[in-house]
């Protein structure tokens, strides 16, 4: 019977039978998009960090070769910063109003990355199909970002009303940690729609209607092992920019001709948690799938 | 009668003329031979803490000495509690209704049951609270006769303290009693006959006269007690606990009670210190210790040893904030959180940064006792100088406001930056407290002083200025010092117009010791280069400085630029290559308003690749957290 639903709904390519090309390799095969993805975001911060950088250059200020104030150096971004503020003003608005047009094209872009990771093919289809399903995407996500802000002041509310109401006499430490782990569930709740945002997204490649795609995505969130998934790459991506911060720490202490090797080092970095997050679409996209075909193993990382 | 300080050489005139009172009783003979201490007033007190209620219960035995040349006839008392009685009062109004961030809730105030001289000649009937309308937080209380000068007049006072839910300072949160400026406390009383009595104000609640004080204290018998002083008595009544405190020579009074106390003690190489703290805290005590112990060596040091047998230092519990990070005689009480890092310090998250300055008031003013109200730089302005230098001294000049791996501050740039960071003209800092607002109090009194202070340190020497601000604390000691002695004692060291010619014009900020590169100019002749430099200082004082020229490859040059001369000019000629120079290169001039002008590079690139190319990195990485 939900076979015959699913049918009835929309034709899934994937889910008809087709054997699952390895996850990887489909990675490869839609390269294009996904390096388009990932050059679209760093034209974005390039346009928010070129005026940043022309702001708190320090060298322009202070020559390498003068030499430094003990304990003082950093506090002269402060200066910078402060001479720079009526700029900064400027620019910051400038800055609020690329994030934004940014954040009006992400409906599209999840939709035209995430069409091109489930119908493999010419990408400008692709871009059709996203451009199609852009109200709704944006609609999620609009409902989703106001579900999110709620779980988070709902925690921090929830933790300050701990702190208040927690008896008299009971240890600091105590009362702290009490409140503390009343954070979690709150903390769980924000992880679960992060996850449920995510995966009605993919849930929109195949699905119409917001309502049925939310439907899907939390049938798939409530399968422990998609949540798991998601930490798991999530986890990944944060380990990756762990190490190069690590590694960065120790260019920085170097010569002046490690900025080349710099930027190779983050921009590798950026380009490795971008094909992380296409796995993870990958994954979504397929937990979308096994909950339209039951009886099918959910952890694949 | 006006507000504030209140003159009464007409009063005492007219004792004079009528001179020959006789007291009978409650006047005796207070001249004996050994000195000072026997001039000193005595307080006496006996109180009961209702702890349900949050009512202290007490009688008080006051021997006030006329240690001045008149003869007087009015009494000026401090009640102070009664800031808290409504939000009429002028400590509620300076505050804005809120304190610390907090609405008061439940009011508190004194109540006076009974007023008399020892012989029972009742004083409640000649007093009033009136002399600021809305404010009943002085009395003035006017005697049947005059008290003539070198005798003592004994008074008796009744009375009820109901304290304020705590929001500032004085009050109880839950079982946590705080209880602060809680009894009748005769105001300064001068050696010229004059009273010097002022409300309560935000930043003036403790200039008194130095006295002694022996106060007993009731309790339930599991409150644990902080208190001034040195307990000389304890005894168990039933369910409830007296203790005895006496304290001298001391200005005020202070003590809290709380049942979930933790008492730490630990011996110094002066007083016996004693850690309240709640229970969970046993982590953050040896951080306090370590501070304490220092602190007491690098003050006693530099401004005489403490010399109370005992200190005590209290951490108040969770929701009882709004008493910390305040200074009694002999006690303070600290802030901070149960936990700590032992590898990160950050000032605003550090809880040795509040025990370090509350300290440094025991000596600002628990032992140099200025006029809080009328010179609020006298105590706050040096004692946040001696807390940034004890923490220089603890962790080393970089590290000082900030350690976080490699990425270190020191505490002086650190308050340079915060008060340079809003281009507004501060005020003066030698203003009276009344007159500022709460923003302008942070900036002038508390953030410039220390910069002008470490100034003078850093220009003129370590040296000189310990052994002037050493001069000041060791001679002003048990003393009201006013500037002026202040000054005297720098000029002595100095020279004769050093306040004159620095100190006045960096706190007054009639002078902001600008100086700037103007111009840096290098030609290579034939066989050397040349370089040609051009610094201003626009201000008429001036500081002498140093300027660095750098030379490519390494290797610099010193010039001197000495004060009085309002411009630089100097070519240098020499076979190396000048890249760079810097105005002021050891930070000793920690005035200058702008530090960008004080660099100047013969090339400069326009921007930094590896800033650009972290921030880009940054910049993808939030993108990618917002976006697909």
């Amino acid at each position: 019977m939900r076979d015959h639903s699913i049918t009835r709904n929309e034709p899934v390519p994937y889910s008809t039978g087709q054997p699952l090309v390895p996850a990887w390799r489909l990675l490869w095969n839609v390269r294009r998009a996904t390096l388009l993805i990932f050059l679209f975001r760093s034209a974005f911060a390039l346009s928010l960090s070129l005026p940043a950088a022309d702001l708190v250059d320090i060298s322009s200020y202070r020559h390498p070769q003068a030499s430094p104030i003990p304990g003082g150096d950093a506090l002269l971004l402060v200066e910078i910063v402060r001479e720079a503020l009526p700029a900064l003003r400027q620019k910051a608005l400038i800055g609020i109003g690329i994030v934004l047009l940014y954040l009006l094209l992400v409906p599209y872009l999840s939709m035209l990355w995430l069409c091109a990771l489930d119908r493999p093919g010419p990408i400008q289809n692709s871009g059709i199909e996203a451009s199609r399903r852009y109200h709704a995407s944006f609609l999620l996500s609009l409902l989703f970002l106001f579900a999110i802000a709620l779980s988070i002041s709902a925690s921090f509310c929830l933790y300050r009303l701990l702190q208040q109401a927690l008896w008299s006499g009971c240890i600091d430490a105590v009362r702290d940690l009490i409140s503390l782990a009343f954070l979690l569930p709150g903390s769980l709740l924000t992880l679960f729609l992060f996850v449920l945002h995510d995966l009605s997204r993919a849930a929109l490649c195949s699905e119409k209607r917001i309502l049925n795609a939310i439907r899907l995505g939390m049938r798939a969130t409530f399968r422990p092992p998609n949540i798991a998934s998601y930490l798991y790459w999530f986890g990944l991506a944060a380990l990756l920019t762990l190490v190069s911060a690590l590694v960065m720490l120790f260019l920085d202490s170097g010569p002046t001709r490690s900025c080349l090797t710099l930027f190779i080092l983050l921009q590798i970095t950026a380009l490795g948690r971008t094909a992380l997050r296409g796995r993870w679409w990958i994954s979504a996209l397929r937990f979308i799938r096994d909950q339209k075909r039951p009886n099918s193993a959910s952890f694949r990382p | 009668m006006i507000a504030g300080y209140h003159s009464f050489a007409a009063a005492a005139a007219f004792s004079l003329i009528v001179g020959i009172a006789f007291f009978i009783g409650t006047v005796t003979n207070a001249a004996r031979a050994d000195g000072k201490t026997s001039e000193r007033h005595r307080y006496r007190i006996e109180a009961y803490l209702d702890a349900r209620r949050h009512i202290v219960e007490a009688t008080e035995w006051i021997d006030w000495y006329n240690h001045s040349d008149t003869w007087v006839n009015q009494l000026y008392f401090h009640l102070y509690l009664n800031a808290f009685k409504n939000d009429r009062s002028v400590f509620m109004r300076e505050q804005g209704f809120r304190l610390r961030n907090q609405k008061l809730r439940r009011p508190g105030r004194i109540e006076i049951v009974s007023f008399q001289t020892t012989n029972g000649t009742d004083l409640l009937s000649k007093s009033s609270t009136d002399l600021i309308p809305n404010d009943a937080t002085q009395m003035v209380t006017t005697l049947p006769r005059p008290v003539p000068p070198r005798k003592t007049l004994s008074l008796v006072i009744k009375f009820r303290a109901y304290l304020p839910q705590l929001v500032a300072r004085s009050g109880y949160d839950r079982e946590f009693n705080f209880v602060a400026q809680w009894y009748p406390k005769l105001a300064r009383f001068c050696s010229d006959g004059r009273w010097i009595s002022f409300p309560y104000h935000g930043l003036g609640e403790f200039y008194a006269d130095f006295a002694r004080y022996q106060v007993s204290v009731n309790v339930p018998s599991s409150y644990i007690i902080g208190a001034t002083g040195k307990r000389t008595a304890s005894r168990l009544e039933g369910m409830r606990r007296i203790d005895t405190y006496s304290a001298e020579p001391v200005h005020d009074f202070a003590w809290c009670a709380y049942p979930y106390f933790e008492r730490f003690v630990f011996s110094t190489a002066g007083p016996r210190v004693y850690l309240l703290a709640p229970h969970g805290y046993r982590a953050v005590i040896g951080h306090h210790r370590r501070a304490i112990r220092a602190g007491l060596r690098r003050f006693g040091r530099l401004f005489g040893a403490y010399p109370y047998e005992t200190l005590t230092v209290i951490i108040p519990p969770k929701g009882a904030e709004g008493a910390r990070g305040m200074e009694y005689p002999t006690l303070f009480v600290t802030s901070g959180p149960w936990f700590h890092f032992p590898k990160l310090r950050v000032p605003f998250a550090n809880s040795q940064t509040v025990t370090i300055h509350e300290l440094a008031h025991q000596w600002f003013h628990g032992l140099i006792a200025n006029n809080e109200v009328e010179a609020p730089v006298l105590d706050e302005g040096v004692a946040q100088w001696a807390s940034a230098d004890l923490l220089r001294a603890l962790y080393g000049r970089s590290r000082s406001g900030l350690s976080l791996g490699n990425l270190s501050f020191d505490i002086f740039e650190l308050i340079r930056a915060a008060f340079y960071w809003k281009k507004s003209p501060y005020p003066s800092s030698l203003l009276a407290a009344n007159r500022y607002s709460a923003d302008e109090l942070i900036y002038s009194v508390y953030l410039r002083p220390p910069l002008v202070f470490e100034t003078a340190r850093r220009v003129w020497g370590k040296a000189k200025f310990e052994r002037a601000i050493g001069n000041y604390a060791r001679t002003q000691r048990f003393r009201h010092p006013t500037l002026n002695d202040l000054f005297d004692s720098f000029n002595r060291v100095y020279w004769p117009r050093f306040a004159r010619d620095f100190l006045i014009p960096a706190l007054t900020a009639e002078s902001t010791f600008e100086a700037r590169i103007t111009e840096l100019r290098v030609q290579k002749t034939e066989h050397t280069w040349q370089t040609s430099l051009t610094a201003v200082r626009p201000d008429r004082t001036t500081i002498p400085t140093w300027i660095v020229l750098h030379h490519r490859y390494g290797g610099q040059t010193k010039i001197a630029w000495p004060a009085g001369q309002a411009t630089l000019k100097t070519i240098h000629a020499g076979n190396r290559e000048v890249v760079a120079a810097t105005l002021d290169p050891y930070r000793s001039n920690l005035l200058d308003p702008s530090l960008l002008d004080n660099n100047s590079a013969v090339k400069t690139k326009t921007r930094s690749g590896a800033l650009l190319a972290l921030l880009l990195f940054w910049a993808q990485s939030f993108l990618e957290v917002i976006g697909p």
